[in-house]
């Protein structure tokens, strides 16, 4: 009885892994504007400006997308406004209302269009790699030490698969709801690892006590 | 029982001025004008300035010929660089590559993106040529290591030197170029008219550095600008400056060998970049943004001690204890230098939470355990979070080492905090 409930509940986690899988193999990921490629605007407004007034005409002429504007230059004398994309249309309309607000005369030639590729994701994964490695074999360490008595190979094949699943299921959701990756996702991603591990504890520590 | 609420009237006061100092701060006369005297947080690239250098590829044809131009170069380049990035300890970086080639890197500013970013991007190609001809001798290709040394003579007289350890089966061909690269002999003891003309006999050398000239030489046994010296172990030795007594020139020459021998050693640019545009930006963390942010925080703050107020009998005090942790975490973070960046903004966050749960599994404590042994507890659920603490703290880059170092401290914090805080809320004696 025993060995069919551990059988039932290995072919649900392999069907629901294979799914996760299926999920992010056939779903892409959204990238926000920091990672992904963009388009760079920048304007000489001679310093002369609000940053929260830019903000209010690029949201106007952005509508939904996100944009980030910095000011730019030794004296903060430029703005720089950063978008996945930007349209003639929307060049246009920028300047108009950056004319309107700030009576100025500027004109499209005048906006510096830099057009940024993306950063790739190994780029972003690469430095975690090393720390993570050292972590996970001092962590699977830790739970074979402290719990072997609860059966040394169950104990590190069900920390090593609950990792792997939690963080599956997490770029699953993440694929699924296009959560976008940006500067807080790898963080994120192993602060849910860190409190799964620790429910795991709790568990254990559970269990070897009843023991 | 009066000395129990004296004390914990004393606890309450003392986290209240914990908590004014860390979100409020302390202000104090300077200048004429009031300061606060807590110490910053140091934030990184997340919510700093930004410097960004944009490499254009060199149109120059004879520089960047069509063959060289292509992706096993461009990727080639763009892992040179990152290791020069890393050489020069920039902790926090980010380089795009577009599929012609082109690359972007921007940095955290500082003084080192100030003094290297430039440097970053050089060519790195030194050239061991004919002076008249130009006929190339030596380059990097033919260079398997260079070391930047101090020749130093029996009276005192220093030079710094570039020493240049050729690949194997090199030697003959520099014992070749020493015979043709000296100093006429049967010109010595001649006049001076008779050496003038003589010395545009002396076969020369010139040392390239990119587009500058190092020096222009040729061997000789002595130690003096413009002598190269073959070593007992037949590497080349060249004197950047003629021996000086003068520290502050030797360490500026120094300074400058240990750069060309770092950018050697880690190989030249296949391909020539030019920098089209520098500039800095200003942060994304500006006044009404962190308003907004410590806004949400406090309100996140607030349900969740409501939570504990009105769950527990002794939610207050818990509550109290919470914030006094939080306020004395953040202390903690300025006091230590540790770097805010958007990772560490979770970090923390963990740290919060980890100390929320253990604040309730005391106030719950359906095992009816002494506050010890669940604080004995929770530091055994927390080895995960102490384990990945360690390792991500050693981590070179500021994302991954920031994460790793609030964790620390938190962890760090927590036993103390709650053996020396907590308990004396929470007991009733």
């Amino acid at each position: 009885m025993e060995r069919k409930q551990i059988l039932r509940y290995i072919c649900i986690v392999a069907i629901f892994t294979i799914a996760c899988i299926l999920v992010i193999a056939f779903n892409k990921f959204e990238f926000n504007v920091n990672y992904s490629k963009n388009v760079r605007l920048e304007l000489d407004l001679g310093g002369s400006f609000a940053i929260g007034d830019i903000i209010n005409i690029t949201s106007e002429v952005y509508k939904d997308e996100v944009a980030i504007v910095r000011s730019a230059g030794n004296y903060g004398e430029t703005v720089a406004i950063t978008v996945k994309d930007s349209t003639d249309e929307q060049n246009e309309q920028l300047i108009n209302k950056v004319n309107e607000k700030f009576e100025t005369n500027y004109t499209v030639d005048d906006l510096k269009i830099y057009y940024n590729s993306n950063i790739k994701g190994t780029d972003t994964i690469k430095p975690y790699v090393l720390s993570s490695a050292i972590a996970g074999v001092l962590i699977l360490a830790f739970f074979g030490i402290r719990y072997r008595k609860l059966g040394l190979i169950k104990i590190l094949a069900s920390v090593i698969g609950t990792v792997i699943g939690t963080v599956i299921l997490y770029l699953a959701l993440t694929s699924i709801f296009k959560m976008e990756i940006n500067e807080i996702s790898v963080a994120s991603g192993l602060a849910i690892v860190i409190f799964c591990l620790m429910y795991m504890i709790v568990t254990y520590e559970r269990m070897l006590s009843e023991k | 029982m009066k000395n129990n609420t004296l004390k914990k009237v004393t606890i309450i006061l003392l986290i209240l001025l914990i908590s004014l100092a860390s979100f409020v701060g302390i202000y104090a006369k300077n200048l004429n004008r009031m300061k606060n005297i807590m110490p910053d947080y140091k934030v990184g690239m997340d919510f700093g300035e930004i410097r960004e250098i944009r490499l254009d590829i060199a149109q120059d044809k004879q520089t960047n010929p069509e063959e060289i131009l292509n992706e096993e170069n461009y990727i080639k380049s763009k892992k040179i660089i990152e290791k020069r990035m890393e050489m020069f300890r920039f902790s926090e970086y980010q380089i795009r590559q577009d599929e012609n080639g082109y690359i972007v890197i921007q940095t955290y500013d500082d003084d080192l993106a100030n003094n290297y970013m430039q440097i970053v991007a050089m060519k790195g190609l030194l050239q061991i040529k004919d002076n008249e001809t130009n006929e190339v001798i030596f380059n990097n290709n033919d260079i398997k290591s260079a070391q930047a040394t101090v020749h130093t003579e029996r009276n005192n007289y220093s030079a710094a030197c570039l020493v240049l350890e050729l690949k194997d089966g090199l030697k003959e061909k520099l014992e070749e170029i020493s015979r043709i690269y000296v100093e006429s002999e049967n010109n010595e003891n001649e006049t001076a008219e008779e050496n003038s003309t003589n010395e545009a006999t002396t076969k020369e050398l010139a040392i390239t550095f990119d587009s500058d000239n190092i020096v222009s030489a040729h061997f000789d046994d002595e130690v003096k600008q413009g002598n190269l010296q073959i070593l007992s172990d037949g590497k080349i030795q060249i004197p950047l400056n003629n021996p000086t007594t003068s520290q502050t020139t030797l360490y500026q020459y120094l300074n400058e060998a240990t750069l060309i021998e770092r950018l050697i050693n880690i190989g030249n640019l296949p391909i020539e970049y030019e920098i089209s545009n520098e500039n800095i930006f200003s942060s994304v963390l500006r006044q009404e943004v962190i308003q907004v942010l410590a806004i949400a925080v406090a309100i996140l703050i607030v349900i969740a001690v409501a939570y504990l107020i009105i769950r527990y009998k002794k939610g207050l005090l818990m509550g109290a204890s919470w914030l006094g942790f939080i306020a004395t975490y953040l202390i903690v973070l300025r006091f230590t230098n540790s770097v805010i960046s958007m990772n560490s903004i979770i970090g923390i966050a963990i740290i919060c939470i980890f100390e929320y749960l253990f604040l309730n599994a005391v106030l719950h404590n359906k095992h009816n355990s002494t506050f010890n042994k669940i604080l004995a507890n929770y530091s055994i659920i927390g080895i995960p979070m102490y384990i990945i603490a360690i390792a991500f703290s050693f981590a070179s880059i500021i994302p991954v080492s920031s994460f790793g170092i609030v964790l620390f401290w938190g962890s760090a914090l927590m036993p103390a905090y709650n053996f020396i805080i907590t308990k004396n809320l929470y007991s009733e004696e």
